[in-house]
């Protein structure tokens, strides 16, 4: 029980994550609030990997166990994947949001709500 | 070596996709024969499955890595360690629409789009899009499913703003991708507490020991949000018109169909992964299907009253999507609520079966009616170069192949026999008729509205003097655009005039796959 | 529009607040109680199997030869979500270049040189216009290291590659010598697809028995194949079959794929046409 602020953690990151995007208006700090969420995702995922008194699932130069306790290895192998899509994601979205201050001169999402008539 | 097709169908792809940089080098012929050969290898893998799918109903497991690809739980255990691949009747059904959709929006833009350093990249990024589409309608892992999501939405974001020349696209690709990002971190999440609850993440072991308990009603929630909002229902539907009319008009025809692979997903999860009614305490089927038929009646009436008031032509379109995918939510609700074994399963197999048939075959009606009309606001975008009603006029007059294609698709789209959505819709009014009228009513009252919104496109653009100072294009359309239009034209007369063929060949082996109990 | 988002930040927190006390305590075994005892187990080598993570903590180091049970549930059980994840890496990078192309045609490249070592700017400090050439192969070896030892320590394609790329962010950013910029991406994006067609082929030499089959795991040590007794070894670096080869193909992809993110975003920004957007 001693180590429920981890699930405290997630919980508040996710939370923050959602209203940093619902409340703020500049286009870079949408992506960093998408950050924040996929951090909270994957915070989560390590939680459920843990175990008390667990080593490392890596037999090189291990310590001796009696019985083989080790933290999971499968949410190491899924977060993996999901920061490296995550990193994806916020790279193309920025790219994006170059292209709209190119061609608009703002990043302000009230201001950039007229432009929904093209030529 | 049919045994390997269900993984060769997403490799070759992947394979080719990656080495297009280098042969795009030597030139646009070559770039265009070699991806138009995968996308026709592909096809013809996908109907090469047909008969053992679903002539023979039976369901191909093929395992990735293992030394014996078909036995899925390994030798003295009791759960499968590695990705399967499933193909049943449904994941095929969509599999098919979505190698159609890939092959006939691909001939369509080879002269569509102009030739350009950057339709390398445009090919490549389409070739993704379709890997992406059958890698999500091929995999019985959850977490597999997770990534083919989101290549599908990543390529498609990129490719909705391909004209960035105009200010435009690149802020509709930017909220697209931004929907996507949000939906997918909340579906990964539902897939986290599954996995905390059952330490595995294969859909069908899950679904063997669903234990519905309060964490597995959350899944559900945050999977069915995240789901519904990829496939633009409302209330989450505010990406989709800004999204569909800024995306060159093959794309929007791909959108089309990667929207219906979300909803492919939604029903596998409410099906596959949730459909276990013989369990003790199981979720409550008839409140699931309230809510999936709330948001469909929520899409159908949003969707067919903003459409009416629209100048843009895209846009119009776009919103129309809305409301049809709203029919099909109300067809597969109907079936949900009543999926109980309370009575004995008779209310479910009396027309609750027939309102899923009606929903499912409604899927690809619409699709193919849909993408047909988005290929063909393309052709009016080609010819006057805008989308803006009030400054279309004439086109009946010169483009006659276009105006014939355009007045199958809109009757196809709105239910008038005999094309094929007549049937899909007479199927979901009976059926939900018997479930609750007032369901029925307001359905057919949609489908007026949306015959009207039609008419009112075809009057504006097609009929009318024609003018030739506003055109912009005046050349005749390449053979490939006409070529793309005709053959979806004849896939919806087709499909029109054998709907028992139809429904006998390619939709109860469909429901078969998807409802595993009764 | 502020009252709904106030609701219903209100009702996500509540919601995964109720989630969150209904999950086991952190460090015990996770799972539904009722569930994981009994939906049956095997027993192999007086040990009860219950879940998929058991078995590969169990079977992983016989059955693919690697000491480093994260890297062979990443390349070999769950590698086709690794080839999901190389796609989507190389899909971005791919889509970066599209949306860019227009504006780096503009540009005028600066038909400079390559190394001017002997010319130090003088606004940039000493730190930052030397450090690089300090800095620069230590970091691509330490990034080698972590890729070639993926299977015997924590590291791997993915990790080794990232610090590899930012090897690169140091060069741009110090900005000593300018880089022709579309020779330089050329060069990277064919080492790219090089590093992905090498993921892939070697996915399709096993397609004898299935996709993506470790067939290299248990056969000649000399083609890293060395059988591995279970428990603590010292590490031997010929092991662990395909692993290896394919952590290698992904951290040539990564390295690449983020250097061509960088090169094209840094040539955007650089020297542009910012200057005259003066209000936001």
């Amino acid at each position: 029980m001693t180590n429920f602020f981890l699930y405290i953690t997630v919980v508040l990151l996710l939370f923050f994550g959602v209203a940093t995007l619902l409340f703020k208006r500049n286009l870079i700090k949408i992506v960093i609030a998408l950050n924040i969420l996929e951090s909270g995702v994957n915070l989560f995922f390590i939680t459920l990997a843990f175990k008390n008194d667990a080593t490392a699932p890596i037999f090189t130069l291990a310590p001796d166990l009696a019985e083989l306790k080790m933290v999971l290895p499968t949410p190491q192998a899924l977060i993996l994947t999901n920061i490296v899509i995550g990193f994806a994601t916020s790279a193309l979205m920025l790219a994006f949001a170059v292209l709209v201050y190119r061609n608009n001169k703002t990043l302000d999402i009230r201001k950039l709500k007229g432009i929904e008539i093209h030529d | 070596m049919t045994d390997n097709f269900p993984v060769l169908i997403i490799a070759l792809p992947l394979l080719v996709a990656f080495i297009l940089p280098i042969v795009s080098r030597a030139g646009v012929k070559p770039r265009n024969i070699l991806v138009f050969l995968v996308i026709l290898a592909v096809n013809i893998m996908l109907l090469s499955l047909v008969p053992e799918v679903m002539i023979r109903g039976k369901i191909l497991y093929s395992v990735i890595g293992s030394a014996d690809p078909a036995r899925v739980v390994p030798e003295g255990l009791t759960f499968p360690v590695r990705i399967v691949l499933r193909v049943d009747g449904f994941s095929l059904f969509m599999a098919l629409l979505s190698g159609f959709f890939s092959l006939v929006c691909f001939i369509f833009s080879l002269r569509f789009i102009p030739e350009h350093g950057r339709k390398n990249y445009y090919v490549l990024l389409f070739l993704l899009m379709m890997t992406g589409m059958l890698g999500l309608e091929f995999t019985n892992d959850l977490f597999n499913f997770f990534v083919f999501l989101e290549i599908l939405s990543i390529s498609g974001a990129a490719l909705v703003s391909y004209r960035t020349d105009r200010s435009h696209p690149p802020y509709a690709g930017y909220k697209y991708l931004l929907v996507s990002t949000i939906a997918t971190s909340f579906f990964l999440l539902g897939v986290a507490l599954c996995y905390a609850q059952y330490g595995s993440l294969n859909m069908e072991y899950i679904h063997r020991f669903m234990n519905h308990t309060l964490l597995d009603r959350m899944a559900l929630v945050f999977m069915l949000a995240a789901l519904a909002m990829k496939a633009g229902a409302a209330p989450m539907h505010m990406w989709v018109p800004d999204t569909y009319s800024e995306a060159p008009a093959p794309v929007t025809a791909m959108l089309v169909i990667s929207s219906q692979a979300s909803l492919y997903g939604l029903f596998r999860i409410c099906f596959t992964l949730f459909g276990n009614p013989i369990s003790r305490d199981t979720i409550n089927y008839h409140t699931l299907g309230w809510i999936i038929i709330i948001m469909g009646v929520l899409s159908m009436f949003v969707g067919v009253t903003m459409a009416l008031v629209q100048h843009d032509v895209k846009r119009l379109m776009a919103f129309h999507s809305v409301s049809q995918t709203g029919y099909l939510l109300m067809g597969i609700g109907v079936g949900v609520a009543v999926y109980t074994l309370n009575d004995g399963g008779a209310a479910y197999n009396s027309y609750g079966r027939v309102a899923m048939a009606g929903g499912i075959f409604h899927i690809m009606n619409y699709s193919i009616s849909k993408g047909l009309l988005f290929l063909t606001a393309g052709v009016m975008f080609r010819r006057f170069g805008t989308c803006d009603l009030d400054r279309m006029t004439g086109m009946a007059h010169r483009d006659t192949v276009t105006t014939a294609v355009f007045i199958i698709g809109a009757l196809a789209i709105s239910g008038i026999p005999p094309f094929n959505a007549f049937s899909s819709k007479l199927l979901l009014y009976e059926s939900v008729y018997r479930f609750s009228p007032v369901l029925s009513i307001i359905a057919m009252f949609v489908s007026v509205l949306t015959l009207a919104s039609f008419t009112k496109v075809f009057y504006s653009a097609f009929l009318g003097p024609c003018r030739s100072d506003i055109l912009v294009d005046e050349e005749p359309l390449p053979a490939g655009m006409i070529a793309g239009m005709t053959i979806m034209a004849a896939a919806i007369i087709v499909t029109g005039f054998l709907p028992s063929h139809t429904l006998n060949l390619l939709v109860d082996p469909a429901i078969s796959g998807l409802v595993t109990i009764f | 529009m502020k009252l709904g988002s106030l609701l219903s930040l209100v009702l996500i927190l509540g919601f995964l607040f109720v989630a969150v006390l209904r999950l086991h305590p952190v460090g015990q075994p996770l799972g539904h109680p009722g569930v994981m005892k009994d939906r049956g187990s095997a027993v192999t080598d007086t040990a009860n199997i219950f879940t998929m993570d058991d078995y590969y903590i169990r079977n992983g180091q016989a059955e693919t030869g690697s000491n480093n049970i994260v890297a062979s549930v990443v390349f070999d059980y769950r590698g086709f979500d690794t080839l999901g994840e190389a796609t989507v890496l190389f899909l971005v990078v791919s889509s970066i270049s599209m949306l860019m192309y227009t504006i780096l045609k503009q540009k005028k490249i600066k038909k400079d040189h390559f190394f001017k070592i002997y010319n130090f700017p003088t606004d940039i400090s000493r730190i930052i216009s030397f450090g690089p050439y300090l800095l620069y192969p230590i970091i691509i070896i330490f990034g080698a290291y972590l890729v070639a030892h993926g299977h015997l320590s924590p590291g791997g394609g993915f990790q080794g590659g990232a610090v590899m790329a930012s090897g690169t962010a140091l060069l741009l950013i110090s900005s000593l010598f300018t880089i022709h910029i579309q020779r330089v991406r050329r060069v990277f994006s064919f080492f790219e697809s090089l590093g992905l067609a090498i993921y892939i082929g070697l996915g399709f030499a096993g397609i004898g028995t299935s996709f993506l089959h470790n067939f290299l795991a248990q056969g000649n040590p000399l083609f890293l194949g060395r059988a591995i007794p279970f428990g603590p070894n010292p590490g031997y670096l010929n092991s662990a079959g395909l692993l290896p080869l394919l952590s290698l193909a992904i951290g040539i992809e990564v390295f690449f794929g983020i250097s061509v993110i960088l090169v094209t975003m840094y040539h955007v920004a650089m020297d542009g046409d910012i200057k005259d957007a003066q209000e936001s």
